[in-house]
């Protein structure tokens, strides 16, 4: 790692330092994800049916983002985790405890809205195929991650623990992404893909794209939020302590 | 919305109550830590990394 980002790291390492920083962006966040989401919501509603789903393909505008935004917080979390661990960043597994029920709650609506899809387009709510599987399994890490920090009393163990587990676990993240591709599932392959043109006409790329956008930013907003709650209560047990203690 | 119309409100159905779920119970955390925090006049220097 950089020189350069070694000392920013340490610079946020400082809770004081980026309480200074979540108070300047966070209302600004939570203003462009309100936009964002209504201007993808507008999109959403206004796009065309598909060719072979019919409108249904609407239910893929928030399913899709949903399922990215789940990935994306479950890899947050283990490089959070792994920075913790390796730098002693204060702040590493803070973010990463905040960002947990954000990843849960969007890894259940990707599998409930998939399955509101699957429904009507496959004929089934649900296949014990790669991806959904994978999908649950992913869910399950976040509970599991989640337990870790309410059952452990001591907040250093429950740290540590958890951190093992978001790395152990983050070996199923490549699971979900590839699974399309290395099994056959009924599952379609990605149709957005960095390396490739889309194979998803402009109409219907354009809502999904924005509303992508739109839940990173809801991220980032309800992070910093979740952040800096978690810091204002770390400073209440601490002055809890110190009066417990004379 | 055709055949599917109950598919697609329910799908954004659940979306918003689990999202707005998750957003009332993260501000509502934030806002009554800050309160806590303001009243006992306690400042950074109560931070473990600082």
């Amino acid at each position: 790692m950089s020189r350069k980002k070694i000392d920013w790291l340490q610079y946020y390492a400082n809770p004081h330092n980026f309480m200074n920083l979540a108070q300047r962006v966070h209302l600004p966040l939570w203003g462009l994800a309100i936009l964002a989401l209504a201007y993808g919501l507008f999109l959403s509603f206004n796009a065309p049916a598909d060719y072979q789903q019919g409108s249904s393909v609407r239910i893929m505008f928030i399913h899709v983002p949903a399922a990215w935004l789940s990935l994306f917080t479950y890899s947050f979390i283990a490089g959070a985790s792994l920075i913790a661990l390796i730098f002693r960043h204060p702040l590493g597994h803070v973010a990463a405890r905040a960002a947990a029920p954000i990843g849960a709650i969007f890894t259940l609506a990707t599998l409930i809205t998939g399955s509101l899809w699957g429904q009507p387009i496959w004929g089934t709510w649900w296949v014990w195929d790669a991806r959904l599987t994978s999908v649950l399994v992913l869910f399950f890490l976040y509970l599991g991650y989640m337990a870790i920090w309410r059952a452990i009393e001591s907040p250093d163990q429950a740290a540590k623990m958890a951190a093992i587990l978001a790395l152990v676990g983050s070996v199923n993240v490549p699971i979900v992404k590839f699974s399309v591709d290395w099994w056959n599932t009924l599952h379609q392959p990605a149709s957005v893909s960095r390396f490739a043109r889309p194979a998803i006409h402009p109409d219907i790329l354009y809502p999904l794209l924005t509303m992508g956008g739109a839940f990173f930013i809801l991220f980032f907003a309800l992070l910093v939020t979740r952040v800096q709650a978690e810091i204002l209560e770390q400073r209440l047990r601490a002055r809890y302590r110190g009066n417990l203690n004379g | 919305m055709g055949d599917y119309g109950i598919y697609i409100w329910s799908s954004y159905a659940v979306m918003g109550i689990l999202v707005s779920g998750l957003i009332l119970r993260s501000l509502s955390r934030y806002i009554r830590a800050r309160r806590a925090v303001d009243a006992l006049s306690i400042n950074s220097s109560d931070d473990a990394g600082s």
